[in-house]
């Protein structure tokens, strides 16, 4: 307590007169309410220190009235009802007040006496810190005018008079007119084994291939460009390298992680959907609506059903605590995972921060959140709640060819029959050999024609997906939320109606679902309160709010998502975070003009990467330039292009390539582990193995043990989505480089993929042209030849086999070249 | 976004260190971390100032996974031995892990240990005989009654969301006072019930992770740091990294300033070192027999595997280390078998945390080391079976030793039979609050903005106990 508090107590209480006091009077509250409210209760509710928490002041009787962010803390008459009075009383769990200890029991007694008889309060005037009502406007004109929500419209490319660099598209324009507004000038164009070098990267996570570099310095024509990257855009590798940095956002993993790691066995189907969108080019409206609303839309096939039922799995994927044991919680804590990932994902808005109060920094009310989150509450993600939980399955061979369902009928059928045959051979008597025999072939005659069919079958195959809740789905049929006062859902606040966040969609709107009365709304102690029956849950309607090209932030935020990965760097550099806190866009024009373009394009992914890689910004070196460096360190005016080090991924599946043991296999999974198994439990055991040679985004992704060669090399974590990973340099790297048997046994294959004939010039040659897509220097070739020479001899007495210590020795010189900046770096 | 905004002034450059890196005493540096395009950072372990003068300067946890029973531990309750097969008279909680029968009296005594005279059980005689430094915490709750949860909750303080492990945050707070170790090393973790996340750094920078030696599924004694085995012999590997350096540094020049690859330049002579020097610190063999023995340490010794840990773990504080964790792993979950698994599990913990506590006293290192005891919650007065009780968050006792608090001191209470934390309750989030203090950091001043807003170890709870202050 502060001296000034202790001091309005005393003064108070000095006051108060010596005469018998009534709960009525005024002497009572002088004497026993308002010393205590003074000394327990303003320092966090209105008092000098300007603290109202909870929304709640205690300075005057209309204060109490108005109440909190819990409702009225008193009802005049009836303590019972009176929040205040609860809070103090210390029974409600989620209610206890004041939090540092509770009222004596005079103090308590005193107080509901008081409400009972009224709660009057006599010295209306003397009360502290009269604050504003909160009866304003729902968000100021700083929020409303806040970028990130105003409509994308298309800025015109600005006029670049004599330009001093080549213009390829109006990308082009937008840069330079900022890098001329602060009298810089771009880096000069890179060459071209700089250029194939780094969009094969960018494109494929791979590198070139010594001929494929060839072809690209051979070529003169004048598009030589553009047909490299149509080549890239169309080939496999796209989909594999442009899937895995979505799967960063939708926190892609084969395991629940959290408390109880079990396996997600077809998690894997998931991540081959995001692969197979993105090589067919599938617009993001669409990628957008199936991942959240597949089930939902209508579909022409079978496969396509499949395919948009399998696209869900994006909501099942979030880790989930599947022993917890307040089941209420936990449907809401799920719920909630998944709003906050649609909004970071989708929307660039981290809506998860208003799930206990309006959001600090965006004007993201409370009552948004959950008119949201009621959504998600009404829809099915899980199998049960039981202990230990499981997400849901759906089996979409509901709709499989008429024969694959006759097979299954028939195979049903044999089944029965072959347990009839049995056993009839069982009741006979074992001195009716002849019966028995021919009991016995019969079986087997059967059993072998189940056999049969059954290979011939394809297996049954769920996908992770949600469908629309029901009551009898752990209580998910379609209902309105009541805001959640302190994200606790013992204390319900006001209803919150079907309408999208108000600071975008408008303050005026009519629910995105027909909703009805709901006669079994009222408030229960510890339980969930829902409000309105909603007609569906609402999810199609908020995956067709988002899809649309006029709302302002899909287009923006997937548009600078892939500028990132062009780049390094967002012209937004926080992607998953367009609020106030995020960053604000370096070149707002150009990000929506992009956006604008990409809308116009039909929202097709391949139709924007080859806007930007055709752009002469995206076509710069990363030369040095130390004028620039100095008004520009950080790059944020792009006057050069941005050196990077290559993601976990690229580093491991170039070390393949290069080695010649990249294994292309697309697609299936390479978890060992069955479906809901555990894969690391309490003992530590796994069966999770990453020794396979294919491509990296391929490997399993298991939270709470994330392959070692990832964690290392700075992979998401993948509990959470996140749209930007971090580029550390740790000597945990360096160690993994030197010492890991993965490393040397690359190296090792490298090596011996080196032409056999010929001297040791021409394998130190071919080599750089595989590692780093370029001619080495003489002194370079020069230094190989007598590292290996070198390093043969210092094993001469360690390995007699003169053949094998010059392997051993090429060896390792190529490992060397893989652990080189050169290698693991793209300029 | 800003993905490294401390506010603490550091003490040592990033040039100091690769130069302490390169002349001192060169052990395993696993976090000497230059964070690409922060040309001018420190690094990120450098010592920083804490927000007021400390108690302590390290901590070391004990962890006993699974739930030790506090009333069968530190919590003696008279009434509950008077009660034994009655129903327990109070409310059980609203939401519990499972289905509880009567109440189940303690199997073991408890005696007065020290000066102090703290009821200890039988479980524990070894640690008893150092009562006068323990601070038991009679009234710790949390919130959730799952193991996954628990463990969650009590390394990081969220059991729903993935946050910092409180080792990060302290390692975050206070840099280490060794460049050339972790700030933050975890022996034989479990990989089980939250695993990595327990000692992860989460959104705060790779730095501060902890560093796992080994992990619960092999014996301690078996124990490494990945990739720390040298692929090839000294004077050959010495060649490649001369080729290396010598082509690394022909690119950097080639490139212009970038402190990245300057930085990668470092990591693989800091590699080099490590990889030579690290076992050393984890050695333990180099140790008297006499303080082997002390620990416990022995081929088929019950106390082998956690002796073993408990030196190690003296060996890391002494390098200057800021926080270690040990783990008695998932043992303590005794739903039934009670009197067996208990007993067996005290046996291999006792001998070696009593070593511990006086080896560290004897070196004039507990003054300033806190020394942290405990689960991941209690278990139930009242009885699964006739041998076993439940996972119990509404109370368990943890101790305190060394570091700034009251040795021979009892904090807080339970009810009667020792199911709820009734008296001065201490929340996972208070002792948190107060661990950090005694290091010497505000519990709401030491934030990392992420994703929108600044986040805590503490949330926005937690309440510092102050009365346990020496």
């Amino acid at each position: 307590m502060t001296a000034l508090l202790r001091r309005a107590a005393l003064f108070a209480a000095l006051l108060a007169p010596p005469t018998r006091a009534s709960a009525g009077d005024d002497e009572f509250f002088e004497k026993k309410i308002r010393p205590l409210l003074a000394e327990k209760c303003l320092k966090c509710h209105g008092g000098p220190d300007g603290k109202v928490k909870g929304g709640l002041k205690l300075t005057s009787r209309a204060a109490l009235l108005e109440g909190g962010d819990s409702g009225p803390s008193v009802v005049p008459g009836t303590p019972e009802k009176s929040l205040l009075v609860t809070a103090v009383k210390y029974t409600d769990d989620g209610l206890k007040m004041p939090p540092k200890g509770k009222l004596s029991d005079a103090e308590i007694a005193d107080l509901t006496k008081w409400v009972k008889a009224g709660a009057s309060w006599p010295k209306e005037t003397a009360q502290a810190n009269p604050g504003p009502k909160a009866d304003g406007p729902l968000f100021t004109p700083e929020q409303k005018a806040f970028w990130a929500f105003q409509t994308v419209r298309e800025p015109k490319a600005p006029e670049i008079r004599n330009p001093r660099a080549v213009i390829r598209n109006d990308i082009d324009r937008f840069v330079l007119a900022r890098l001329n507004d602060n009298g810089l000038s771009p880096a000069a164009p890179a060459d071209r084994r700089t250029l194939i070098r780094r969009v094969t990267f960018d494109l494929t996570g791979l590198p070139p291939a010594p001929e494929e570099v060839t072809a690209f310095l051979n070529d003169t024509s004048a598009n030589a460009w553009e047909k490299v990257i149509d080549r890239l855009l169309a080939s496999p590798a796209y989909g594999e390298r442009w899937a895995r940095h979505w799967l960063d956002v939708a926190r892609y993993a084969d395991s629940n992680g959290l408390d109880e790691n079990t396996a997600f066995g077809n998690a894997w189907r998931y991540r081959d959907y995001v692969i197979k969108s993105f090589n067919d080019d599938k617009p993001y409206d669409r990628f957008l609506r199936e991942q959240l609303a597949g089930d939902l839309l209508p579909a022409d096939s079978d496969d396509a059903r499949r395919e948009q039922l399998t696209a869900t799995g994006f909501l099942s994927l979030g880790p989930k605590v599947l022993a917890e044991p307040d089941k209420q919680k936990m449907l809401l804590d799920i719920a909630d995972e998944q709003l906050d990932t649609v909004g970071k994902a989708f929307m660039g808005l981290t809506l998860g921060c208003a799930r206990c109060h309006d959001h600090k920094f965006d004007p993201i009310p409370t009552r948004d959140y959950y008119s949201l989150l009621a959504v998600f509450t009404s829809t099915r993600t899980m199998q049960n709640l039981n202990t230990v939980a499981r997400a849901f399955e759906r089996d979409p061979s509901g709709s499989e060819r008429p024969e694959v369902k006759a097979d299954r009928a028939k195979l049903d059928q044999l089944k029965k029959e072959l347990k009839k045959v049995e056993q009839e051979f069982s009741k006979t008597p074992e001195a009716d050999k002849e019966k028995r025999r021919e009991l016995h072939l019969k079986a087997e005659e059967k059993r072998a024609a189940i056999k049969k069919l059954e290979a011939a079958l394809p297996a049954p195959s769920a996908v992770l997906a949600v469908e629309e809740g029901t009551a009898g789905a752990y209580g998910t049929q379609g209902r309105n939320l009541y805001v959640q006062v302190r994200g606790n859902y013992s204390t319900p606040g006001v209803e919150a109606p079907a309408v999208f966040p108000r600071i975008i969609a408008g303050e005026d709107q009519k629910p995105f679902v027909p909703v009805g009365p709901n006669p079994s709304d009222k408030l229960e102690a510890n339980k969930i309160r829902y409000g309105a029956l909603r007609e569906r849950s609402g999810r199609l309607e908020l995956a067709n709010w988002l899809a649309d090209p006029a709302h302002p932030l899909t287009a923006r935020v997937f548009v600078n998502r892939v500028w990132q990965h062009h780049f390094g760097e967002g012209i937004v550099r926080s992607p998953d975070n367009f609020g106030r806190l995020g960053e604000r866009p370096t070149h707002p024009d150009l990000l929506d003009w992009l956006a604008v373009q990409f809308t116009r394009n039909g929202w097709s992914p391949k139709k924007l990467h080859k806007l930007i890689l055709l752009s002469a910004t995206y076509q710069m070196s990363t030369a040095h330039d130390p004028k620039a460096a100095l008004a520009d360190p950080d790059n944020r005016l792009l006057w050069r292009f941005n050196r990077r080090r290559l993601e976990a991924e690229a580093v491991r599946d170039s070390m393949l390539a290069v080695a010649g043991t990249l294994d292309r296999t697309a697609g299936g999974s390479l978890l060992n582990n069955g479906n809901f198994e555990y894969v690391t439990n309490d003992q530590s055991n796994t069966r999770t193995r990453y020794d396979s040679l294919r491509r990296s985004v391929y490997l399993p992704v298991i939270r709470n043990n994330v392959f070692d060669f990832f964690q290392a090399f700075d992979f998401v974590e993948p509990h959470v989505g996140n749209g930007k990973r971090a580029s550390t340099v740790i000597a945990s790297q360096a160690l993994y480089l030197m010492n890991n048997p993965f490393v040397t046994a690359q190296a090792k294959a490298f090596a011996g993929s080196l032409p056999k004939g010929g001297s040791d010039e021409t394998r130190a040659k071919s080599a750089y042209l595989r590692a780093f897509a370029r001619e080495a220097t003489a002194d370079e070739l020069s230094r190989a030849v007598s590292f290996v020479r070198k390093y043969d001899a210092a094993l001469a007495d360690k390995e007699p086999d003169a053949a094998a210590r010059r392997a051993r020795a090429w060896a390792a010189w190529c490992q060397v070249l893989f652990a080189s900046s050169e290698f693991v770096y793209v300029n | 976004m800003p993905t490294f905004c401390n506010t603490f002034t550091p003490a040592l450059s990033r040039r100091d260190v690769l130069r302490l890196s390169a002349n001192g005493f060169g052990l395993l540096a696993l976090a000497d971390v230059l964070r690409a395009n922060e040309a001018k950072a420190p690094s990120a372990l450098a010592v920083k100032r804490p927000h007021f003068e400390p108690r302590a300067k390290r901590v070391i946890f004990l962890f006993m996974h699974g739930g030790p029973s506090q009333v069968d531990t530190f919590d003696p309750k008279p009434m509950l031995k008077r009660h034994h097969g009655q129903p327990y008279p109070g409310q059980k909680p609203r939401v519990q892990f499972a289905a509880t029968g009567n109440l189940l009296q303690s199997p073991w005594e408890f005696r007065p240990g020290g000066q102090s005279g703290i009821q200890v059980s039988d479980l524990f005689p070894e640690v008893r005989k150092r009562a006068d430094d323990l601070c038991v915490i009679r009234s710790v709750h949390a919130d959730n009654s799952a193991h996954g949860g628990a463990l969650l909750q009590l390394h990081t303080g969220s059991d729903t969301f993935v946050r910092p492990s409180i080792g990060s945050w302290v390692t975050y707070g206070l840099g280490s006072e060794n460049q050339n170790l972790p700030g933050f090393i975890t022996l034989c973790p479990t990989l089980g019930h939250g695993g990595l996340q327990n000692w992860s750094s989460a959104f705060l920078p790779a730095a501060y992770q902890g560093t796992p030696i080994g992990h619960s599924g092999i014996p301690a004694k078996q124990a490494t740091v990945k990739d720390i085995t040298p692929a090839a012999a000294p004077d050959l590997q010495r060649m490649q990294l001369d080729l290396l350096k010598q082509m690394n540094g022909a690119h950097l020049a080639q490139s212009g300033p970038d402190a990245a690859l300057e930085g990668r330049i470092g990591s693989f002579e800091l590699a080099f070192r490590m990889q030579a020097e690290a076992p050393a610190v984890t050695d333990i063999s180099k140790e008297p027999l006499k303080t082997r023995e002390m620990y416990g340490i022995g081929d088929g010794r019950p106390t082998d595997n956690f002796g073993r840990q408990c030196l190690t773990a003296r060996r890391l504080a002494e390098a200057g280390v800021r926080f270690i964790q040990c783990t008695h792993s998932y043992k303590w979950d005794q739903h039934g078998n009670l009197k067996k698994d208990h007993t067996k599990n005290a046996l291999e913990v006792d001998q070696p945390i009593a070593a511990l506590l006086a080896d560290l006293k004897q070196r004039d290192l507990l003054k300033d080391t806190l020394v942290w005891w405990g689960g991941e919650f209690g278990r139930t007065p009242a009885a699964q079976g006739g041998d076993g009780r439940d996972h119990n968050p509404h109370a368990f006792s943890m101790w305190l030793a060394g570091g700034g608090v009251n040795g021979g001191t009892v904090h807080g209470a339970t009810d009667d039979f020792g199911y709820y934390a009734v008296d001065k309750k201490v929340h996972m989030h208070d002792l948190h609050a107060t661990i950090l203090h005694l290091l010497g950091l505000d519990h709401e001043k030491l934030t990392f903005r992420h994703a929108g807003r600044d986040f805590r170890l503490t949330d926005v709870k937690g309440t510092v106990v102050r009365e346990i202050f020496e």
